[in-house]
């Protein structure tokens, strides 16, 4: 048995963490925005906000001063595609006949006034702030290595974090939030991003962040999946045939979507002890 | 004492009995009822028997009512409740218990929360025991197809064992009135209009009995949303591809039309519980604090007086509310 690392546990209001190695690492987590915060974000963000946007929510990372790297809902947000074509990515399973039928019907109606991707879908995955000498995440081909996150450690610190939600108006989910978990030999961090959209499709955005502790990098890798919703339907087992509420279990559509054709790989330098 | 004075004598006497008989038996009812509506106050299951009882009667009552339900001031408007119990126990403690205040729930009874059973019941409940009390008007929520993605059915099958609670209440579901109109002055609607509808008569001749459809004038009452922009005015489509949005415009034109001075709508989540939009002409009453126990928003309820002067009342979330085996976040090895 190794000995444990010295570390200090943190709360304190809408804030817990850990300080551990020189790292700090602290999750926020307020309610929704009130109506004033919203139309003060809402200048920032290229889309309407999200019916629940946990807009003082955030997952922290700092060592000493020189990394510093954050999940925060606001950046999310800006990585969501406000074109005409982002507008017209997705559809609800019932939009086509909808509209002709809505169009035909009633003339006064005008087409959508500013299209904007509305499953929120983003690329987000991560902000480093205040980068030192020229910091950047660039590419790598080092992978984050899942046998050590394996390895049967205890997790000192441990939290999951909504940073984002919308229902779609009922349509579905979009859900953006991120988990953390520290060990004595390092931290990782998972940002997703999961959408359904009922009748239509399953995406999902991941972002993994792992750093082991004494190491001189930080590593993340991006990955994109999707599938039609009547693919992974298919899929629940025969005996509970008629249970879609198995397709809003967000682990269990995790472990049906293919792997992701790409992955990109990144690291950021960061100062060892 | 004549043979014919003692058949009248007797006769009446039975007469008597009878209509004794026939109090007694409403009185036995009476208290049956609130005897149930007791035991859903406090948050117990109702037997699937009691439920069969309950949506007998809710439907002999539900069917009589018209698309736009007729209410009197004053009266207290609610709106989304999404199965949170408790919250909807502190909705009456700020608004004082029906039958003592006059109440209109805008819809969304159910999903989300981990009480839906329960809420509808009481909800159901209070309107067999006061139809002239309570107004319930249909959300979106309150259709099968929703209600199968969104937690009732799951809570229903786990409550009960089977489905057939789930379907009873779907039944229900159907015979609740799409709108309510308060003194001819206040329109109510769970989310908002349709550019298929000028006119209030417009709503009346619709064919209500049934799922929500997923176009047309009746999902638009339930599924529309007011968006105030300056890119817009009057309809257009919602950028999912299916639903309108409504801007001032439309409402100005529809107020107008029906000789009317405020739509009270519910279907979106507002931080500050409520929201007034288009000059004051349209409210979003949000009723569910702590919205799927995470949010932190808090709730209102909109009382109007007989003058129908408006007192939005602000509440948090029950104590008890949040009490409940919250999912507690445990630590977990994922990859």
């Amino acid at each position: 048995m190794s000995i444990l690392p010295k570390y200090e546990l943190i709360k304190e209001g809408s804030q817990q963490g850990i300080r551990i190695q020189g790292w700090t690492i602290i999750s926020t987590k307020c309610p929704i925005l009130n109506s004033k915060e919203i139309d003060r974000v809402q200048r920032t963000v290229p889309v309407p906000l999200p019916e629940m946007f946990f807009g003082n929510n955030s997952l922290h990372f700092s060592k000493d001063h020189n990394f510093v790297f954050e999940f925060n809902p606001t950046d999310a947000l800006k990585c969501v595609d406000s074109t005409k074509e982002g507008g017209e990515g997705v559809k609800l399973a019932y939009s086509e006949e909808w509209k002709n039928m809505n169009l035909k019907n009633s003339g006064h109606v005008v087409d959508v006034v500013k299209p904007y991707d509305w499953t929120y879908t983003t690329t987000y995955s991560g902000t480093l702030l205040q980068p030192v000498d020229g910091q950047i995440f660039e590419p790598t081909s080092e992978r984050i290595d899942v046998e050590k996150l394996r390895a049967p450690e205890p997790i000192l610190f441990y939290d999951e974090n909504v940073l984002y939600e919308d229902e779609l108006a009922d349509n579905g989910t979009a859900i953006l939030f991120v988990k953390v978990r520290v060990m004595p030999s390092g931290f990782f961090a998972l940002h997703r991003f999961f959408l359904r959209v009922d009748g239509v499709l399953f995406r999902m955005n991941d972002t993994r962040v792992y750093h082991e502790f004494g190491s001189d990098k930080i590593t993340k890798e991006f990955t994109s999946r999707e599938q039609p919703y009547a693919k992974i339907r298919s899929l629940i087992p025969p005996h509970r045939r008629e249970d879609v509420s198995q397709l809003t279990d967000i682990e269990w559509v995790s472990s049906k979507l293919p792997p992701a054709d790409e992955i990109i790989i990144e690291k950021a330098r960061v100062i060892p002890l | 004492m004549g043979n014919s004075d003692l058949d009248r004598f007797v006769g009446s006497q039975h007469v008597l009995t009878l209509r004794v008989s026939s109090e007694l038996f409403e009185l036995i009812k009476r208290i049956n009822f609130c005897r149930q509506i007791e035991k859903i106050r406090n948050c117990e299951l109702i037997t699937e028997g009691e439920v069969r009882r309950l949506c007998a009667k809710a439907y002999e009552i539900l069917i009589e009512e018209s698309n736009v339900q007729r209410v009197d001031a004053p009266v207290t408007i609610c709106g989304d409740i999404h199965g949170q119990f408790y919250d909807l126990m502190e909705l009456f403690r700020v608004g004082d218990d029906c039958p003592k205040t006059n109440y209109l729930f805008l819809g969304d009874f159910v999903d989300r929360g981990y009480y839906s059973v329960e809420t509808f019941f009481l909800l159901l409940a209070l309107k067999v025991r006061y139809p002239d009390r309570i107004t319930l008007i249909r959300g979106n929520h309150e259709s099968r197809q929703i209600t199968q993605v969104y937690g009732f059915y799951d809570e229903c099958v786990r409550k009960y064992g089977t489905a057939d609670v789930w379907n009873l209440c779907c039944d229900i579901f159907d015979l609740i009135s799409l709108a309510a109109i308060i003194d001819d002055r206040i329109f109510c609607v769970h989310g908002g209009l349709s550019p298929t509808i000028q006119v209030l008569d417009q709503i009346k001749n619709l064919d209500r009995m049934q799922e929500v459809p997923h176009d047309g004038p009746m999902c638009d009452l339930l599924w529309s949303d007011p968006y105030d922009s300056s890119d817009m005015d009057g309809w257009s489509l919602s950028p999912r591809g299916a639903g309108f949005l409504f801007g001032g415009d439309a409402v100005a034109s529809f107020l107008h039309m029906n000789d009317l001075e405020l739509i009270a709508r519910a279907h979106q989540l507002v931080m500050e519980g409520y929201k007034l939009m288009f000059g004051e002409t349209l409210v979003t009453v949000w009723s569910a604090p702590n919205y799927c126990y995470r949010c932190g928003n808090v709730a209102a309820i909109l009382e109007l007086d007989d003058q129908l002067n408006q007192t939005y009342k602000i509440f948090d979330a029950a104590t008890e509310e949040n009490r409940v085996p919250v999912k507690t976040i445990l630590p977990d090895y994922f990859l």
